[in-house]
């Protein structure tokens, strides 16, 4: 990856296919994570690669790691999103939510995962303020270790435990709220 | 540890990112404390239900597979624009590089404007009419001094000083007329052949009496000079001096074609008591001249004046200018015009070669250049506009007209060798 990320800066196209195709799912998740919303994700995406792109001659490797600068535009490139198009008001995606059947069908995740606890995540996910969202999708669903969330938000790592703590306990009690008004 | 430390720390101790101290007082903590537990309890559920929910989101949520095409059709149009604007964008960079804040940019843009302008204008003066003519001056001049015939004039009258003074353009047929000797009393001028490097012929004048006489033929002719003499005035002053013009000609196959005419002109001065009357004469074509000579101007000549005001304005747009006050590049823009126009007359009417002058030719030029520069930058309006083009199409006008009305005409007769 380190000559990719060397040619990419000389401007060579394919070594940048390589890096997109490389981290393009990454970009893709958490833009879905982030937005709620599959569309919104996809122009996230394109966003953030033209970015990157545009910012070959910028991005200097003695400074940080390439991975660590994407995972920063991308969630620059979410916030600017939400401002942009006012995404509180979106409505969640359909076909984000249907994703939740597809993976009901997946014997192995059966028993881990069901339709209303996906719906209920994205939903509640998407309520909550960006810097509890941008931790716990960071921490659980990139599996960062809290140095490189804090890295990556460039926040003391103190700042990192206090935001997981404070936006897990507000998830997972919205979650069991929810639940419980569900079984009622 | 109290509980609300150890239930803060829970997530951390989950995640494996609690160090051994604060693992061990944990560890410790939940083994006595049921409420610490069941919280822990909760939370690993919690985080091993989202943990698996990366895991089903990472497998099905893929990105469309046209993703990357659409990219690169993207980064290709992004790409040849720039190409475009590439040559634009490189000059906008190092202007801005040279100049780096907006509120001094069009202070220093002005400024070298200025100076650009005058280094230009400066170049052109002193090196294209030199550039034209020094080489041919320079030949014709030693041709006719190294030409025997010159050679026996000078030894016979034993001339001890010798100057060389090459008079106008080579003509149609490469001719041009040096000036070898030009005292009070006697003149000596050789008509060369630049191509064949020949003396064609040799003109020469002596004030003599009988020049002296053939003056004084002349000028009597004139009636003012003739009535003047009848009452009683008499010549107290000659002087012989050359004249030069181009005029059309006709060669033996019909071409028409410029040729260099010498002329040997003299001048007098009669006196009456108190009074005075000069009159200059053509002694090789035989009338009375008064306004032969470029160098004199009238004292009245209303031109003058108005060219030191002219140059005292272009002082004030400068001013103006480094103001940078919008209203004042509005009214200098109006004088710009009014200031070139007036140079343009000046220039036809022939103010004297002074350093003052020599000011208002690039300064008319160099003026309407900076207010045409600093108009369209400001792009305020279509009049604005208009006046910025005038101000820069009657610059460059009159600083051509400057240069064939005067720089050539003064160099050409004021030689540097």
């Amino acid at each position: 990856m380190k000559k990719a990320v060397e040619k990419w800066q000389t401007g060579d196209i394919k070594a940048f296919e390589a890096l997109f195709l490389e981290f393009k799912g990454m970009v893709f998740k958490n833009a879905v994570l982030i937005t709620g919303n599959k569309a919104e994700a996809e122009d996230v995406l394109q966003e953030v690669f033209i970015k990157v792109w545009r910012s070959r001659n910028d991005f200097n490797p003695q400074k940080g790691k390439f991975v660590t600068w994407l995972y920063r535009i991308t969630l620059n490139q979410c916030i600017s999103n939400y401002r942009k198009k006012r995404l509180d008001s979106l409505p969640l995606d359909e076909n984000l939510l249907s994703f939740a059947d597809s993976v009901t069908n997946n014997p192995l995740e059966e028993a881990l995962i069901n339709k209303m606890e996906y719906e209920k995540l994205v939903k509640e996910l998407s309520k909550m303020a960006n810097k509890h969202k941008h931790v716990l999708v960071l921490r659980y669903f990139n599996d960062l270790s809290y140095h490189e969330i804090a890295e990556i938000l460039e926040i003391p790592l103190g700042t990192v435990k206090s935001r997981i703590y404070t936006a897990s306990k507000f998830l997972r009690k919205q979650m069991q709220t929810r639940g419980r008004r569900n079984e009622m | 540890m109290k509980c609300n430390d150890v239930k803060k720390l829970i997530p951390a101790f989950i995640d494996g990112e609690v160090d051994d101290k604060e693992r061990a007082e944990i560890t410790e903590h939940l083994s006595a404390c049921q409420s610490c537990s069941n919280e822990m309890t909760l939370a690993s559920e919690f985080i091993l239900k989202l943990h698996n929910t990366s895991i089903a989101i990472t497998n099905e949520n893929n990105p469309p597979s046209n993703s990357w095409s659409a990219l690169q059709q993207r980064i290709i149009r992004e790409e040849n624009k720039k190409s475009k604007q590439g040559i634009a964008d490189t000059i906008r960079k190092l202007i801005d590089s040279i100049f780096p804040t907006k509120n001094i940019r069009l202070t220093l843009r002005a400024t070298t404007i200025i100076g650009l302008s005058l280094l230009l204008s400066l170049g052109l003066l002193f090196t294209v009419p030199t550039f034209l003519q020094q080489d041919y001056k320079a030949l014709a001049a030693d041709i006719s001094l190294n030409a025997p015939a010159v050679q026996n004039i000078i030894n016979e009258k034993e001339i001890t000083t010798v100057s060389k003074y090459a008079i106008g353009k080579a003509d149609d047929r490469g001719h041009m007329f040096v000036v070898l000797v030009g005292d009070d009393d006697y003149i000596l001028i050789s008509e060369v052949n630049i191509e064949t490097e020949e003396v064609v012929r040799l003109y020469e004048i002596e004030l003599d009496d009988h020049t002296k006489q053939a003056i004084i033929d002349i000028a009597a002719t004139d009636s003012g000079i003739q009535n003047f003499i009848e009452q009683g005035a008499h010549p107290v002053k000659f002087g012989i001096h050359w004249g030069y013009g181009l005029i059309d000609a006709t060669s033996a196959d019909g071409t028409l074609y410029k040729e260099g005419k010498l002329y040997f002109m003299g001048n007098v001065r009669f006196e009456l008591e108190d009074r005075f009357y000069s009159c200059y004469v053509n002694l090789t074509e035989g009338y009375v001249d008064n306004a032969f000579t470029p160098s004199v101007i009238p004292d009245n000549n209303i031109f003058t004046p108005l060219a030191y005001v002219m140059h005292l304005l272009g002082i004030a747009i400068i001013i103006s200018f480094l103001l940078q006050n919008t209203v004042l590049i509005k009214i200098s823009g109006i004088i710009s015009i009014i200031f070139a126009i007036l140079g343009m007359l000046c220039g036809l009417f022939a103010i004297q070669w002074t350093t003052m002058n020599l000011l208002g030719t690039f300064s008319i030029p160099v003026f309407g250049s900076i207010i045409g520069a600093i108009g369209i930058k400001k792009n305020r309006g279509h009049i604005n506009k208009v006046l910025s083009i005038l101000g820069i199409a009657l610059g460059i006008i009159v600083f051509i007209l400057d240069i064939i009305f005067f720089g050539i005409g003064i160099i050409v007769l004021e030689p540097p060798f």
